[in-house]
Order: C-alpha cells, then structure tokens, then sequence
C-alpha cells in the first residue's frame, strides 16, 4: 500500500469524526500557531534591526548629542545663570577624537536646522541638514540627477542644496529641479542635486528616520547662516540652546577595530561629558544584542510551542486509542483479509501523522493570520519564512509520530480473532 | 492428483483459561477437503465450528497436530507469512459483513488487494468486476451505511472473491438475514461452488447445508459425522 492510498485511508478514516478530529488536532493547532506568529514577529524584527544597521553602515558608530533632562538642567540652570543651554559634542572633540585611533576613517557631522522650508509660497516638512559631503559616502546616497555637495561647497560655505527624493516632490512638485532656489527659514539655497529614492523606513535617530524627507546643506553654510544657537518656542516660553553637532557618523576602516574604537570614544567622552549628554551607538553591538535577545526570546517560544504541542500530543494518542478501540473490528477483518501487523501499524501512525498535520495547517493559517493582525494592530513588521513554515510542519508531524506510535503499535498487536469478535 | 486445500491431522486447540482447567474447543480433528468441494460445518453452539474455521484461516494457531493448505505444512510459519497466505489463498466471508464504514462499496472490494499490492487501474477493474457479479454495480459509489443488509453481505462475498482464493470461508453467511435475502447469498456461494471454488461454509441452517456436498458435524470439539449431504 503505498503512502498516497495510506495518507487517503487516513484522511476518510478521520472524515467519520470530523468533529472529534477538530477538538483533537487543537493543541497542535494553538501550538503551532504559536510557533508560527513568534517566529514571523521575531523574524519581522530581526529584518528591521537589520535594515536599521544596513542603512546606517555596520562599520558606522553614531556619535548623539542628547539635551539633558529636565532635573539636571535646573541644576545646571542654579550653577551657571546662563540662559542658554549647552549640550552636546562639539566640532573640536570631533577634530579631538579623529587623533585618537588610525582605524578612524571619516568622521560626519550633522546639525539639523529648525526652520520651515519654502519652495516659492509653498511650505512644506522637509526637515534641513547640515552636512559634510562624506555623508554622502557613508550612507551610500547616490545622486539621481545633478551633483552631491563638495568639499569645494564645505570650505567656502556655499548656498547650495541637495534634496531627497520625497523632499524633492513635496518642493518642487513636478518642477525641473535645476535653478531653482529653496528658502530655509530666512536663507535661500539653490539646489544643485537630487538623490535616488533611498528604500527604508526604519526608525532610529531624527536623521536617518526619513533620508529621502531631507534637504542636504553644507555644514559650513548652516553655521555661517544660522549659527549653532536656536531659539524654540516650547510651552510658552522660549528656550534657547546651544548645540553644534546632533549627530556625527564615524566610520571606522577594519570591522575587529569597531569595537576598539568604541572603547576610546567611551572613554574619551565620559571625562568631557560627564553629565550623559552624549551617546554612542555602535550598529556591530546592536546587531548582537538583537542576536542575544533573539535567543532568549527562542528559548521561551520553543518552550511554549513544546509545552503546547506536548499537550497537542497527548490529545492525538489519547484518540487514537480510543479510535483503536473502537476499531478493533475493522483490524481484526484487516488481519483476516490479509493485512500484516506493519500494515496495520503504517495504518494507524499515518493517521495520528494527518492529524497533527491537518493541525499544522490550520496552525499555520492562524498563526500567519495572527502575524498580520499583529503587523496592523501594533505595526511591527513580521515575516512568515519558509524555514518557519518547515519548521512547524516537520515538529507537527514529528509529534504525530511520536504520540501515535504507541496506538499503532497496540494496534498491530490485537489479536486478530479478539479483535473480530469485538462488536 | 491435486493436492487437498486442506489436510488436517490430529489437529486440536485448547484454551487455557488461567487457574481452571484447559478447555478443550476441538479435538484430535482430521480432514481432508479436496478442491471444488462444498463443505457445511455444523453443530450445537459451542461445538468449535468457529474455532474450526478459525484455524483453516490461519487466523488461529492449533495447540497440537499439522494443517497443511495446499499441500503445504503452515505450522511454522510467522506471522507476516500467515498474513500474506490469508491474503492470497483464502476469502473471508462473516456473519456481521464487517464493511469498512469509511470506504464505499468500490473500495470495501479493493482492499485485499490493496495487501497483495495490485496496482490502482487493475484493482478497479477486478473490483468492478466482481461488484458486477454480484449485481451491485448502480450502488458501487454507496458507503455501506446506505446498504441494507443483504447488499452488504454481497460486497462482502464480492471482496472475499477479488484475490481468486483457494479457499472460501464463511461463517455464519445468512445469520443476520432474513430468509430472502439469505437465499441471495446461498444462490451466489452456490454459483461459486459450480464455478469450482471450494468453500467451507458454517451454518445453523440445515437447509442450506443440504445443498452442499459435504457435511462435518462437531460435538464438543469432536467430529462426529463426515458425510455426504442429504
Ligand atoms: N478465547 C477463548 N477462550 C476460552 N474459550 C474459548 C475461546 N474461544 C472459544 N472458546 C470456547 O471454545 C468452544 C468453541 O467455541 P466456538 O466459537 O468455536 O463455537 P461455535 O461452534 O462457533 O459456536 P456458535 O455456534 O455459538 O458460534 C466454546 O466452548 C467456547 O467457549
Ligand atoms: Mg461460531
């Protein structure tokens, strides 16, 4: 008999008690719908920590200026009358710490500028850097039409923009791009490039949650029009701070000297910045401490999904002896007509095996109907792999195997004539 | 000369039923039955026809003495090779039908040879043959809860047929029928038995042992008569 004609017995078989067989295969179902949305949320995020890292380059540590909370500033405030806060790092720590390690690349600075930005009287909430041209680079942003910012627009200062490709939409609409000026607060900048459409849209710090909403400006240009004071509205009152950099980006050559570098930086910091108004985010570290959380975060899945497909499995071995039982008739007249004590046993296992299978399917659409309930609901991005799917189903049916074996073995050993004679 | 389907020589069964004594089903039975020949079994209930009929079907293992089917001693055999007997030299045919509820009336017929590995386009085929035969082939797509009794017993004779056994063994065919559709079944054993198949056949009825060609009478596990039917 072979598996197609023995998975089909199984299938009518079970179709006698579809309702039995429903209640049966519900702890597979639970776990592997379990199984299934865990791993598609844990997979989702892995994908995301992922992007996060590729778009801000793994070999990048992100240097953060961080305003101090509100019970230190008021200490602060009481020390030194000033009105103006200060935080932050500064363009001469940055020169500072380009000396410190030869494995230091580059280093990009990024002020961001908060002022409206106008293309003729249209306003729109395209958000303004200042940058060196090595963002460019380092975040590998390549130019669609026009040029990128130069060192040539760095040194001198220049009035020149580069815009992202959403920036460009909200501005210039259907516009040519050449020529055109765009107002920043009260300075305009003539663009000179637009950027390919950059695909992400993860989260993470102010400037690279949206590159394609930015406009590029030269950081030098930002300081000479601007300067690093700005003055906010905020609750009524004005608050002013100082702050030369939010961010830089320092790109480190030799991926075994990042986590060197970070060190240095460390440390360097902690002596000139003693009150937490700086941070260091090191990709190559997030990207382990997701890989740590993921494996703690499996543990626990696989110990649910285990306990669930344990309670799974008792449910299937306790109907399939209670189908054996009931079927004694059905085996002894199988043994009369020939059937050997493995037929009889394949009969049974393969039964008990589509019944968790059958569990694993509607496991599985639970669990991916799950995962996308939980992508809307919560909007976390959530992935059902193929290696989940694989995985819930060789589990289910390992599960069938394993429950099922003992009431088929039992079966295949009734005596054929005890079992004739049940009625 | 052909060998006997079956040759039986001092072959006996005993239960031992725990502390108590061993119960003596049959006793010291010999026996020949030649091919073609049309045998009852009959006697009191109790008698050991079913444990009888049990044993020529390799379903059961004799405490003492030799069978040999087809001339060929089975005592030693294992368990997989009395199964694969079972399933190419005899037919089973049993008071109660046992029908498989999940399969329909195509299928029931399929499965001996199912166990003997025909392929799917030639089990068919012998299926709806014999489905023919025994004039079911309007209800050959019915599950066996839609058959009435009769109709069941001759899906059940139709199975027993698909593997062309040596040997046919019946018992009780007709005792859950009534005598109409009782005179069906003995009509198509009868068919058989003039088409050559033997058939060992155990019944209460003596009217349809009288239309066989052999009667053995048992009596507390003896055989008492041996003899040509009325
Ligand atoms: N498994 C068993 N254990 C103990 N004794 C048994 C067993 N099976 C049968 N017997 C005994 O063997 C004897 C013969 O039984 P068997 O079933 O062959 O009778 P039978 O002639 O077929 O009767 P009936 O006409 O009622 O079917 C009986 O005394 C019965 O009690
Ligand atoms: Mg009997």
């Amino acid at each position: 008999m072979s598996f197609l004609e023995t998975a089909r017995l199984a299938l009518r078989s079970l179709a006698l008690h579809k309702f039995r067989a429903l209640l049966t295969t519900l702890g597979i179902v639970i776990g592997v719908a379990a199984v299934i949305a865990m791993l598609s949320i844990s997979e989702g995020a892995k994908r995301e920590t992922l992007e996060q890292i590729r778009v801000m380059g793994v070999n990048n540590i992100r240097l953060r200026s961080i305003k101090p909370v509100a019970a230190d500033r008021r200490q602060e405030a009481a020390q030194n009358q000033s009105a103006i806060l200060t935080y932050g790092v500064t363009r001469r720590e940055l020169d500072h710490i380009r000396t410190l390690s030869k494995d230091i690349e580059s280093i990009v600075p990024m002020r961001e500028v908060r002022h409206d930005v106008w293309y003729k009287d249209v306003k729109t909430d395209v958000r303004v850097i200042g940058t060196s041209p090595d963002l460019f680079e380092v975040l590998r942003l390549r130019p669609e039409d026009g040029r990128l910012l130069t060192e040539l627009d760095e040194r001198e200062g220049r009035a020149v923009c580069v815009l992202g490709a959403e920036a460009r939409r909200k501005l210039l609409r259907a516009h040519s791009w050449r020529g055109q000026d765009v107002k920043v607060g009260p300075q305009y900048y003539r663009v000179v490039g637009v950027l390919e459409d950059k695909p992400i849209k993860a989260g993470g710090s102010i400037q690279v949650s949206n590159l394609n909403n930015l406009l590029y400006i030269p950081y030098s240009a930002l300081i000479k029009d601007f300067g690093i004071t700005s003055v906010q509205r905020k609750s009524g009152a004005f608050e002013a701070i100082r702050l030369e950099v939010d961010e830089a980006i320092i790109t480190v050559a030799r991926e075994d000297a990042i986590l060197p570098v970070g060190r240095i930086l460390a440390r360097a910091l902690e002596r000139t910045h003693p009150q937490n108004d700086t941070e260091i985010v090191i990709p190559l570290e997030l990207l382990r401490q997701s890989q740590r959380t993921q494996r703690t975060f499996t543990i626990v899945m696989a110990s649910i999904a285990a306990l669930s497909l344990l309670v799974g499995g008792i449910g299937i071995m306790n109907i399939m002896l209670a189908n054996v039982a009931e079927r004694r008739k059905e085996i002894g007249t199988r043994r009369a007509l020939g059937a050997k004590q493995r037929d009889i046993r394949r009969q049974f296992l393969t039964e008990s095996v589509v019944l968790s299978l059958l569990g694993a399917v509607a496991g599985l659409a639970l669990g991916a109907g799950g995962a996308v309930v939980i992508h809307m609901a919560a909007g976390w991005q959530t992935v059902v792999s193929p290696v989940a799917v694989g995985l819930a189903f060789s589990v289910a049916a390992a599960t069938g195997v394993i429950f099922g074996t003992f009431p088929a073995v039992k079966a295949a050993e009734l005596d054929p004539i005890e079992a004739l004679r049940t009625e | 000369m052909r060998d006997p389907v079956v040759h039986l020589e001092g072959l006996s069964r005993a239960y031992s039923a725990g502390t108590t004594a061993a119960v003596a089903a049959l006793k010291s039975i010999s026996l020949s039955i030649d091919p073609g020949e049309y045998v009852a079994v009959m006697g009191p209930s109790g008698s050991g026809k079913s444990t009888l009929l049990n044993l020529l079907g390799l379903l059961d293992h004799p405490t003492s003495g030799s069978y040999m089917l087809a001339g060929r001693e089975v005592g030693g055999l294992d368990d997989d090779e009395r199964s694969s007997l079972r399933n190419r030299y005899i037919g089973f045919i049993f008071q109660s039908f046992n029908l498989f509820p999940q399969l329909d009336v195509i299928g029931n017929v399929e499965v001996p040879m199912l166990y003997a590995g025909v392929h799917a386009r030639e089990r068919r085929r012998k299926a709806e043959a014999l489905i023919e035969m025994v004039g079911l082939t309007p209800r050959r797509h019915h599950r066996p809860t839609q058959l009435s009794g009769g109709e069941m017993q001759r899906v059940a004779v139709a199975r027993s047929l698909v593997n062309d056994p040596l040997l046919l063994l019946a018992d009780e065919p007709t005792g859950n029928l009534d005598s109409e559709t009782a005179e069906v079944i003995a009509g198509l054993l009868e068919d058989l038995h003039r088409r050559g198949r033997t058939i060992v056949l155990v019944t209460h009825n003596s009217e349809l042992a009288n239309r066989t060609t052999r009667i053995l009478r048992l009596r507390s596990g003896e055989l008492q008569r041996d003899g040509a039917a009325a």
